[in-house]
């Protein structure tokens, strides 16, 4: 129904359509502002699309911005946040014709209506067209500024009325062209005499009896058109007619403001309005920058309510004061929650973060952010899961670990790895840790039960202490090696447990690494023991041949033995109680066969390390057995040769005698 | 004087009507205290000698309401048009946010005009005030005389208003141009609003 035509149907309504056919027509002077006044229903907005279809109908070209408050508004807020609200500003002067409907609710966008008196007043300048609908009278419009309301004021104002019976009919049968289906005329003359507010229910009632209609193949009467609708038809046509004029039937094209008594001027009434305008104008630059300044900084995502406030007051304050703190506050904010989300990404969505309002908790916040991003002992790279070897011995430990991999702190946390010195505990905590961390699971916290008692034992104060708890409360796995150090250090066990809880309740990943179990443990806090004992206890046993075999050839791969099968049978098949006992003979035997330059084979395998497990032995006993260094004196190998061995130093009698001979 | 206070939420508008001896200043103000309502203006205060010369200045009061949230003022004063009197006029002219200059029209009165023009730029100059930038009108008052007896508005214009600035012919005895004038001057007042950061002296 967006034809001009449709308009003229109704006598009251000629003379908007008229009106509007020369703003699409571009004939004679504008209006500045063309301003349609209309109830609900009277078909304001079916006339500016038909003002604007008109005019790309002879102008397809033409630009023309069609526009309610609400999309305005979106459009500028999107446009000042790309740092482009000028160019809209100026697509919209620059617009062959602009139509604004619904204007009214510009009381809704406070921010907005700066812009749109600026819009009218540049267009005005120019000389090009603006449309604008409202569906109150200008006396009633509430909630817009006194310098928009005057530029609406100062155009020509046509009204729009819900069209009479007659007028309906025409309306009505229009539209029926225009939708599936037959309609029995006098059905459609009774939609017409039936009592509705607007022209929206009129055509609402047609399309559900038209509805109806195809559904059934009775013939529809008036009386059950009516019925279904719920309408009654009207019998005081005279009646009908007043009551369809929602505004005075004043409806020539008229300036909706002039000068009251020509022959009686007002001079100073003229004067103080002219000052009111100009007043108004320059105390609506200040509210068109806070509202600026409002749009910009919501589409930050800050909180606004300070700005709001100012365009809430009647008597505005200063407003470059309050914007000047506002928009410090707003920035700190905005750094603060950059500093955040580098140091603790959990904390971006703080509203805290989102509130100038609140720059001291958001410090606070951040400092809190800050401390829990402190660096941690984290896990040491070299050690890579995809190294460990696995074998029937360790496969309990390994499917327990994978399980964490799979699910950090939901299955297995605290798990304690008990094993012997050397069994490879520490090469399990640091490979479980960089998996973690490979997960996404951060900060990790990898450290031995010693480093951990003596950052325990640094904190002095009380600020220290808290910063110390911030850093650890937040990690995403803990793993600590060699717990049973802690024995006896009951502020580090007190932590410790304290720790254990909060990061239980957390879910958080914990891993704990042991000589002895948990049974076994003297001097510990029964509260830590208990919390320990929630989790798994998984044993790490020595090494089984085929952990060893594993090992060995990881040790020797690269070298000239990679590939000799038999050196790493022979090295796997020998007995060692630790990964590092292994480490050490590998190395042994790599290190005589660099030192007589020839190729390490099982042969020099066995004459370094039987005869040197002779001499081991003995130092084993010597030094009580605990650790095998692995580091061996420059040429033992070729020293400890059978043939240059000498068991027993002459005594100086006997060299004499040799020496002589 | 601050144009606007936000502290006190007021707008004060000083003008000044400056221009020779008997040119209409007073006229001026007698018309408009005429027909601003009583609500709307003070007392007008006029120290006039006994031939109804002005001795010192004229003071008009007019208390336009609260607009947009503002208390406003306009405070509207002559000087004296007497050359004698420079001193005064120079305190007058003190903290104007606005000079009306009141040319008398009559051809016989053309140097004086000049001169008292010249006068005013001097003591605007005075007062560090720069001439280019203060609001200024002209109004060329007594065009109701005969034209034999004045000069045309663009032979003033010729003569006094090589700055361009907005000048209007008027009759201020009878009212004709005296509004116009003080809502001239009043709109160039107003834009500087805009141009000079609120709440700033």
């Amino acid at each position: 129904m967006s034809d001009l035509e449709t308009f003229t149907l109704e006598p009251a309504n000629r003379a908007a359509a008229a009106a509007a056919r020369a703003v699409a027509d571009a004939s004679g002077v504008p209006y500045a502002p063309l301003v349609v006044i209309g109830a609900g229903g009277t078909g304001k907005t079916e006339l500016l699309n038909a003002i604007a279809e008109r005019l790309k109908a002879t102008h397809p070209r033409a630009a023309v911005e069609l526009l309610d408050p609400d999309s305005l508004v979106e459009r500028y807020r999107s446009a000042l946040l790309a740092g482009q609200g000028e160019e809209v500003r100026e697509q919209l002067i620059a617009a062959d014709l602009v139509l604004l409907d619904d204007v009214e609710r510009l009381a809704r966008h406070r921010d907005c209506q700066g812009l749109v008196a600026d819009l009218l007043d540049a267009r005005r300048a120019a000389g090009r067209e603006v449309v604008v609908a409202l569906s109150v009278p200008l006396a009633r419009l509430e909630g817009l500024d006194a310098r928009l309301v005057r530029r609406l004021a100062e155009g020509t104002a046509v009204s729009l009325s819900l069209p009479g019976p007659e007028a309906r009919i025409g309306i009505l049968r229009r539209k029926l062209t225009q939708l599936p289906g037959p309609l029995p005329d006098e059905v459609v003359r009774a939609v017409a005499a039936a009592e509705f507010s607007s022209m929206r229910d009129y055509t609402g009632a047609l399309s559900r009896l038209i509805a109806f209609q195809e559904a059934s193949a009775v013939p529809l009467s008036p009386e059950d058109g009516l019925l279904l609708i719920g309408a009654t038809i009207r019998t005081d046509n005279r009646a009908l007619g007043a009551a369809d004029e929602v505004l005075p039937p004043t409806l020539a094209v008229r300036p909706s403001v002039g000068p009251s008594a020509p022959d009686a001027p007002d001079e100073f009434a003229e004067f103080l309005s002219d000052i009111t305008a100009g007043v108004s104008e320059q105390v609506d630059r200040w509210k068109r920058r806070v509202g600026e300044a409002v749009l910009y900084w919501a589409g930050q995502g800050l909180r606004t309510r300070r700005l709001e406030v100012l365009l809430e007051q009647e008597a505005p304050i200063d407003p470059e004061p309050v914007l000047a703190e506002y928009e410090r506050d707003a920035r700190e904010i905005l750094a603060l929650a950059a500093e955040a989300a580098t140091d603790s990404p959990d904390l971006v969505g703080a509203e805290v973060f989102h509130d100038p309002d609140q720059v001291a908790a958001a410090r606070t916040l951040a400092a809190q952010a800050r401390s829990r991003a402190a660096p941690l002992s984290a896990p040491l790279a070299h050690y890579r899961w995809e190294d460990l070897a696995q074998g029937p011995a360790s496969r309990l430990v390994m499917l327990a670990a994978r399980d964490i991999i799979g699910e950090p702190g939901r299955r297995y946390s605290p798990l304690l790895v008990v094993g012997g010195p050397g069994s490879g505990k520490s090469h399990l905590l640091h490979a479980l840790g960089n998996a973690l961390a490979g997960r996404g699971v951060t900060p990790i916290a990898c450290l031995g039960s010693t480093a951990f008692a003596a950052e325990v034992r640094g904190l002095t104060d009380p600020e220290a202490q808290a910063a110390w708890r911030q850093r650890y409360r937040w990690v995403g796995a803990l793993l600590l090696d060699d717990l049973h150090l802690l024995a006896e250090d009951r502020r580090a066990q007190e932590e410790l447990s304290e720790l254990v809880a909060e990061l239980l309740e957390g879910q958080r990943q914990m891993v704990f690494a042991s000589i002895r179990p948990l049974e076994d443990l003297a001097g510990f806090d029964p509260r830590l023991i208990s919390r320990l004992q929630g989790g798994l206890q998984v044993e790490l046993p020595p090494p089984d041949r085929e952990v060893r075999l594993a090992v060995i050839k990881r040790l020797l791969a690269g070298g000239p033995a990679a590939q000799d099968a038999a050196l790493a049978d022979y090295l796997a098949g020998r007995p060692a109680e630790s990964v590092r006992e292994l480490h050490g003979s590998v190395q042994r035997v790599l290190n005589a066969a660099a030192a007589q330059q020839v190729v390490p084979s099982p042969a020099l395998a066995r004459e370094v390390l039987e005869v040197v497990a002779l001499g081991a032995g003995r130092g084993a006993r010597r030094s009580g057995g605990t650790r095998a260094s692995g580091i061996l004196a420059p040429g033992i190998g070729m020293v400890r040769s059978k043939e240059k061995i000498v068991d027993q130093w002459p005594t100086t009698t006997d060299r004499l005698i040799a020496e002589l001979r | 004087m601050p144009l606007v206070n936000f502290t006190t939420r007021e707008i004060t508008c000083k003008l000044v009507y400056y221009g020779p001896g008997r040119s209409g200043k007073t006229t001026n103000l007698l018309y408009i205290h005429g027909r601003v309502p009583e609500d709307r203006r003070g007392n007008m205060i006029s120290l006039a000698t006994q031939s109804d010369r002005t001795l010192f200045f004229d003071f008009l009061p007019l208390e336009l309401g609260v607009i947009s949230g503002f208390t406003t003022r306009f405070q509207l004063y002559t000087v004296p048009g007497q050359v004698y009197y420079n001193a005064t006029r120079r305190l007058v002219l003190q903290g104007a946010d606005g000079v009306v200059f009141v040319a008398d029209s009559q051809a016989r009165r053309f140097e004086d005009n000049l001169e008292s023009f010249q006068n005013l730029q001097e003591n605007l100059l005075d007062q560090g005030v720069d001439v280019r930038q203060i609001p200024l009108v002209l109004q060329y008052n007594k065009q109701d005389l005969p034209p034999d007896l004045i000069l045309a508005p663009a032979e003033l214009d010729d003569a006094l208003n090589f700055r361009a600035v907005p000048s209007l012919a008027a009759d201020a005895l009878h009212g004709s141009g005296v509004f116009e004038t003080l809502k001239s001057l009043s709109g160039l007042i107003l834009q500087r609003l805009a141009a000079r950061p609120p709440g700033v002296p």
